[in-house]
């Protein structure tokens, strides 16, 4: 048992070491939510904000039909805390920019244009964040006189813009997940290739780190357009 | 003791009623608890969301969780004995936070006449405890003739006390009981405390020659309607003036907080920059608002502050709703009365739990209180020359 085993290992190892190997360039936009219980947070919706992606497709070639794919890149994981109702205008918008490394298997079907799907997990690191917004000034209260003669309450609102500042004790900034994706190629050439992929990746890890008990999850989640080149050796 | 708790009892409905914030509302709450682990378990999610000072204050929320959790487990809700007995565990809960706004109200009957009010508590024990005075008993004697006095019955049925006037004809001087001046101002018909503060504004606008400082007199002042701030502070400035920062719960999880944003007075129309210097006296029972005006006087240019530390409640409050945090309920059990932001002086320090300090420290005097001698006042007077 064990000597088929290493068999099929080395078996695998020739195949990928014989693969035609593809490496390449792609961006595109980005637009991500984040999961989390909001239920207890009056007139307040999450979201999904757009941003950019941009990685190094490594593709190997196992079988015509198989193929592996490696990402390394730059992702926007964007979104929006907006209030609404008599609450609209406040906002908290939170940029954050991950690296990432997809690991996707790869089914490709066609000749010179083919389609693709592809599924796999990927881990990334939490480079750094953004916030922009506006909300209310607390001391910026002053009475207007209504119409009806009643008086009412106002309050300004305040815009900031600042780079997100990382609490160990809180941010989590690592992350895994799993993605999936559809896409097309065209071999322009028996060597160049574009391509077009949308994928839809979930983080299973939290945002934030477990520092108290009973503490709600926050999820990302993502989906992407991308387009790009590639060259086949 | 009855009277320690008589002033406890005093001071927690007044802070409550009066303090810096904007009109009350129904406070956010879930669904009605069906038995007291229920309750206990909303308490603690909701202080989790809508506490602002978790970054900040060393209670160990958890402990409090594994400790009180099977606790309130074996208590029952239709037992009257077990319904007195939580108001105990909650004292024990909560009495080291650091919010000093912080209270909670009871909603059945057997114990709506109870409360908890973790600083209050802690206050009475300390060793330079003192009760409130009204100090306007004796102050009006420092007054030259023809100064004047008002009062007003605030929308939340409040009385509040006003009075101005000049000292030694070199002082122009202004106290008041709570924050509702703008209110007062603004209200239909005449009331005397509007005569009082058109008086100030109209000394303060057009100051004598003679007129060689301000004093504003904030002791056992327990705060009041926001608003304030710019109304009666932009009288002095003719240009916004930065006393500090202001930040809140930015999401459900205990350390999810927003930036900073900067908190300013805001000049009112017609007014002057004040080219006088200016004294304000506060002691252990300004509170609140009080505490705020305490303390942009002191980010003014010639300021001084005189008597002691404040009380510590400088949070302010408004509706959970505008922010998603701050008083909340657990239906039909308890409501709780706290920030809904934190607020860092322009030094950079946070003064919640602990008071913002004065220049020149005169501790209270009951002795010469009560022999007509206000010592915090006279320091003030003299520092004029």
């Amino acid at each position: 048992m064990k000597k088929i085993s290493v068999v099929i290992f080395l078996s695998m190892l020739l195949s990928v070491a014989n693969a035609q190997i593809s490496i390449g360039v792609e961006g595109g936009v980005s637009s991500s939510s984040l999961t989390t219980d909001i239920s207890n947070r009056t007139a307040t919706v999450i979201r999904s904000k757009i941003g950019y992606s941009v990685d190094i497709p490594i593709e190997i070639k196992i079988k015509s039909w198989l193929h592996l794919e490696v990402l390394p890149g730059l992702i926007q994981k964007n979104y929006s805390i907006d209030r609404i109702n008599s609450f609209a205008g406040v906002y908290d918008t939170h940029i954050n920019r991950f690296v990432q490394l997809p690991i996707m298997v790869k089914i490709v079907r066609g000749k010179r244009v083919q389609i693709s799907g592809e599924i796999g997990t990927f881990c990334g690191r939490w480079l750094s964040g953004y916030l922009k917004g506006r909300i209310p000034d607390i001391f910026s209260a002053s009475n207007i006189n209504g119409a009806n003669g009643q008086t009412a309450e106002n309050l300004s609102l305040k815009e900031y813009s600042e780079k997100y500042m990382f609490n160990s004790i809180r941010d989590n900034r690592y992350e895994f997940g799993w993605i999936m994706g559809i896409g097309s190629q065209y071999h322009l050439s028996n060597t160049y290739k574009l391509l077009f992929t949308f994928t839809y990746s979930q983080c299973l890890s939290n945002m934030q780190k477990e520092y108290y008990v009973h503490q709600a999850g926050q999820y990302n989640r993502t989906i992407t357009f991308s387009a790009g080149s590639m060259i086949c050796f | 003791m009855m009277k320690i708790t008589l002033i406890v009892f005093v001071i927690a409905l007044s802070l409550e009623l009066t303090s810096c914030k904007k009109n009350s509302g129904p406070i956010p709450s879930a669904n009605s608890p069906i038995n007291f682990r229920d309750v206990f378990e909303q308490f603690w999610n909701q202080m989790n969301t809508n506490y602002v000072y978790w970054d900040i204050d060393t209670t160990n929320w958890d402990n409090v969780y594994r400790k009180y959790s099977s606790i309130f487990g074996t208590l029952d809700l239709k037992n009257n004995n077990d319904i007195k007995k939580s108001i105990g565990y909650f004292r024990q809960i909560t009495d080291g936070l650091i919010g000093s706004h912080y209270a909670i109200n009871f909603i059945p009957t057997t114990i709506k006449d109870s409360f908890v009010f973790p600083a209050a508590d802690r206050k009475i024990h300390m060793t330079n405890f003192h009760s409130p005075f009204l100090f306007s008993s004796i102050d009006s004697g420092y007054l030259d003739s023809g100064f004047c006095t008002g009062s007003y019955i605030t929308i939340s049925q409040q009385r509040i006390f006003a009075m101005s006037g000049t000292i030694q004809n070199k002082l122009l001087y202004f106290s008041c009981s709570q924050f509702a001046l703008q209110e007062a101002y603004n209200a239909m018909g005449n009331n005397t405390l509007k005569k009082v503060i058109q008086y100030f504004f109209n000394q303060l606008q057009n100051a004598p020659a003679n007129i060689k400082g301000i004093i504003i007199d904030v002791r056992n002042n327990s705060g009041g309607n926001i608003e304030d701030i710019n109304f009666f502070l932009g009288q002095f400035i003719d240009r916004p003036l930065q006393f500090g920062y202001t930040r809140y719960k930015g999401g459900s999880g205990r350390l999810d907080y927003t930036p900073w944003i900067t908190a300013k007075v805001l000049p009112q129309k017609m007014s002057k920059p004040l080219n006088l210097p200016i004294e304000v006296l506060a002691d252990n029972y300004s509170i609140s608002l009080a505490e705020a005006v305490t303390m942009v006087i002191r980010a003014m240019p010639r300021s001084i502050f005189i008597g002691e530390p404040t009380w510590g409640a400088t949070g302010p409050i408004t509706l959970n709703a505008v922010y998603n945090d701050g008083q909340f309920s657990v239906p039909n059990f308890l409501s709780v009365f706290t920030s809904s932001a934190e607020f860092k002086y322009i030094d950079g320090k946070i003064y919640e739990g602990t008071g913002f300090t004065p220049d020149i420290s005169i501790p209270f005097n009951l002795a010469a209180a009560m022999s007509g001698k206000d010592q915090q006042l006279e320091a003030a007077v003299n520092l004029i020359r």
